[in-house]
């Protein structure tokens, strides 16, 4: 009888409940993955399209300020023999685009013989928003070896510059858009150019955030971190300096990748954390978007609702157990009792 | 009655003794105070780590303790230095060595108070591999308006080159962009920030002046003779001032880097810890002349003589410099 006795039913009904509890917390972990996948693909694909979505504005914005500076380019050409009209271009600039911070006018030395080696106007907004104009050009502003005036000069192209902390200006963060002027054999004349501030890119990239487990971030050209979460990142570090000393091949990799301007979604490790990235580039001023996300960041996601799930689980493992061991002690219990009634 | 006397007295020596001390230690502060010498000093370039050791100084008191009262005036970068000591903006400037006997054959009253730089950082990166400096023929160069021009022009004139040269104010925007193929660097500062561009750079990219027998030294402490004249015994203790705080910097270099990113924020200038650590482990490196393993933070006169007999090759000098003159005994 003992060999059948009570204590089997015992051993019987744990073995029967561990079985179920393994089993459902199979299906319940297959299931888990199978969600994982299924969000972090939707939280990739939302962040590609709210990251096209982003490239449209920047690119319209872009577009906006290349457009303010071509309108007036036909007006500077046909008053190149008069300084005092030119004067008020740039001031013209500013006044019909408010999202124009600063613009300026600057020619070739010598240009005008009668003023001097230089010749360079800027209008800006000031702190109250009212329009400025001032004189630059001159020993103390040497413009003629300024990355805005220069490199679009050698390279006889429009040039979006490398962002800078405009210092007693705008006291911002900001990029200038330059445009070579020629005449009509061709010969450089000046640069024309508008300065925009980043605060509208800041405000756009970081709203471009598709969960608290994934953030965005802009690449300049050169690497340095146009718009980051964290605000120490931008404009001192760039996207190599973090990897230079690890030899990190992935991240180094994806970072070339960027400021070459391509567009992927790529895979990474920080850690033990796989982290996913999606990036695009943005042609016309060679900046590039990132968005990163933790590749296990379905758990988190789910947040409070996890533990709904654990509770659940256990719970019903705890009442599943207690019903299969009355179940097994009332058929032990018919099994003993007809054994009995044979003996 | 009597007790409550003498207690009324005694309480009133403590008074007056409480008194007493008070006074003598506002009137020692303000001695103390009081016996600061104001020196305004200007580095050849804005605050990075290639100055870490006069920030230190400051921060950490040494110049104080010298009875200096040290003001860090910071250039702009298009800012010519010499023109500090001219308008009286600056009584201490630092300067490369080859531009300050320059500018003393120009008859500018220049002394060497400290040499700080004992070796060449210049040098220059191209594109592309190099075959020596002839090599750079055919390739736009980027070089500084300010700042090693003499010796950029001497190397180029011994070796009978030419080149398509196109001058900048900073940085490294202008070799990245690709409007220049090669371009002026220093190893502790635009070398770096190639790397941080996410440039790889191999040593075949580089001619290092230094390798090709132009390892001079560069920056150096400067003050007019005058000043040096009538304020002897306030430059000996900013001399030792400064070697303190050098040495206190190569001793805590992260401390040091901290108190200078510091400073750099301050004055929103961009900065980050690889750059900085980088320029500074450099900086500290070319502070000790070749073959030796500390830093002297005196100009030699080897060194001295080898720079001379460099400018008189390259008709820069009429008639060599003298020593004693330039760097005269305190």
């Amino acid at each position: 009888m003992n060999k059948f006795g009570i204590p089997s039913a015992i051993k019987m009904s744990l073995l029967l409940s561990g079985l179920a509890a393994c089993l459902l917390f199979a299906v319940l972990w297959v299931t888990c993955m199978v969600v994982r996948e299924r969000n972090l693909e939707r939280v990739l694909k939302e962040a590609k399209t709210r990251q096209l979505k982003a490239n449209t504005q920047i690119d319209r914005m872009i577009n906006a300020v290349e457009l303010a500076i071509e309108d007036h380019v036909w007006s500077v050409e046909h008053n190149l023999q008069n300084p005092e009209v030119l004067k008020t271009i740039p001031e013209q600039v500013v006044a019909a685009n408010p999202m124009i911070f600063g613009s300026s006018l600057a020619f070739r030395p010598h240009f005008f013989s009668s003023i001097g080696e230089y010749f360079m106007v800027y209008s800006y907004r000031d702190g109250k928003g009212v329009i400025r104009n001032k004189d630059l050009g001159g020993p103390s502003y040497d413009y003629f070896f300024m990355d805005w005036y220069q490199i679009p000069r050698i390279l006889k192209t429009n040039y979006w510059s490398e962002p800078f902390f405009d210092l007693g200006g705008g006291n911002m963060l900001m990029v200038t858009y330059s445009r070579p002027l020629y005449d009509k054999k061709g010969d450089f004349l000046a640069i024309f150019s508008a300065d925009i501030s980043l605060n509208w890119l800041k405000k756009l990239v970081l709203s471009n955030n598709v969960n608290t487990h994934c953030y965005t971030f802009m690449l300049s050209r050169n690497g340095y971190y146009l718009v980051h979460p964290n605000a120490n990142q931008v404009i001192n570090e760039t996207i190599f300096s973090a990897i230079i000393n690890v030899n990190d091949s992935e991240r180094r990799s994806i970072s070339e990748k960027m400021i070459a301007g391509k567009s992927a979604h790529e895979t990474f490790t920080r850690g033990d954390t796989l982290l996913h990235i999606v990036f695009s580039g943005i042609p016309r001023t060679g900046w590039s978007l990132g968005t990163v996300c933790r590749g296990n960041s379905l758990w988190k996601a789910l947040g409070q609702s996890s533990w709904y799930i654990i509770v659940l689980c256990i719970c019903s493992v705890v009442i599943q157990s207690v019903l299969i061991f009355f179940i097994v002690i009332r058929m032990y219990r018919k099994f003993l009792g007809k054994s009995k009634t044979v003996n | 009655m009597q007790k409550k006397i003498v207690m009324c007295r005694s309480r009133h020596i403590f008074v007056m003794t409480l008194l007493l001390c008070l006074g003598m230690i506002t009137q020692n502060y303000a001695a103390q105070k009081g016996a600061l010498t104001t020196i305004n000093f200007c580095p050849q370039w804005t605050p990075q780590s290639q100055f870490a050791g006069y920030i230190v100084g400051i921060k950490k008191g040494f110049y104080r303790e010298a009875g200096i009262q040290l003001n860090i005036k910071y250039p702009f970068s298009t800012d010519n230095i010499i023109t500090y000591l001219d308008k009286g903006k600056a009584q201490i400037i630092t300067m490369n060595l080859l531009q300050a006997m320059l500018e003393r054959s120009k008859g500018k009253n220049l002394v060497n108070l400290m040499q700080t730089s004992q070796q060449s950082g210049l040098l220059i990166v191209a594109k592309y591999p190099l075959e020596g400096l002839k090599s750079l023929k055919g390739m736009k160069v980027g070089r500084w308006r300010m700042g090693h021009s003499e010796l950029i022009d001497l190397v180029m004139r011994e070796g009978d080159i030419q080149l398509d040269w196109e001058y900048f104010n900073n940085g490294i925007n202008l070799f990245l962009s690709g409007a220049v193929q090669a371009t002026t660097a220093m190893t502790y500062n635009e070398y770096i920030s190639l790397f941080e561009a996410g440039m790889k750079i191999k040593e075949k990219q580089l001619i290092r002046f230094a390798d090709i027998g132009y390892n001079i030294p560069e920056d150096g402490i400067y003050v007019t003779e005058s000043y040096l004249k009538n304020n002897r015994a306030l430059l000996k203790k900013f001399i030792m001032a400064t070697r303190k705080s050098w040495e206190w910097t190569r001793a805590h270099p992260q401390e040091a880097l901290n108190m200078t990113m510091e400073v750099m924020r301050r004055l929103h200038i961009p900065c980050n810890q690889f750059h900085q650590e980088g320029m500074l482990k450099e900086v500290l490196r070319l502070q000790v002349k070749q073959g030796e393993t500390q830093p002297t933070y005196v100009l030699n006169e080897n060194d001295f003589h080898f720079v001379n007999v460099l400018l008189e090759r390259g008709g820069f000098l009429k008639m060599p410099l003298s020593f004693i003159e330039f760097k005269p005994k305190l």
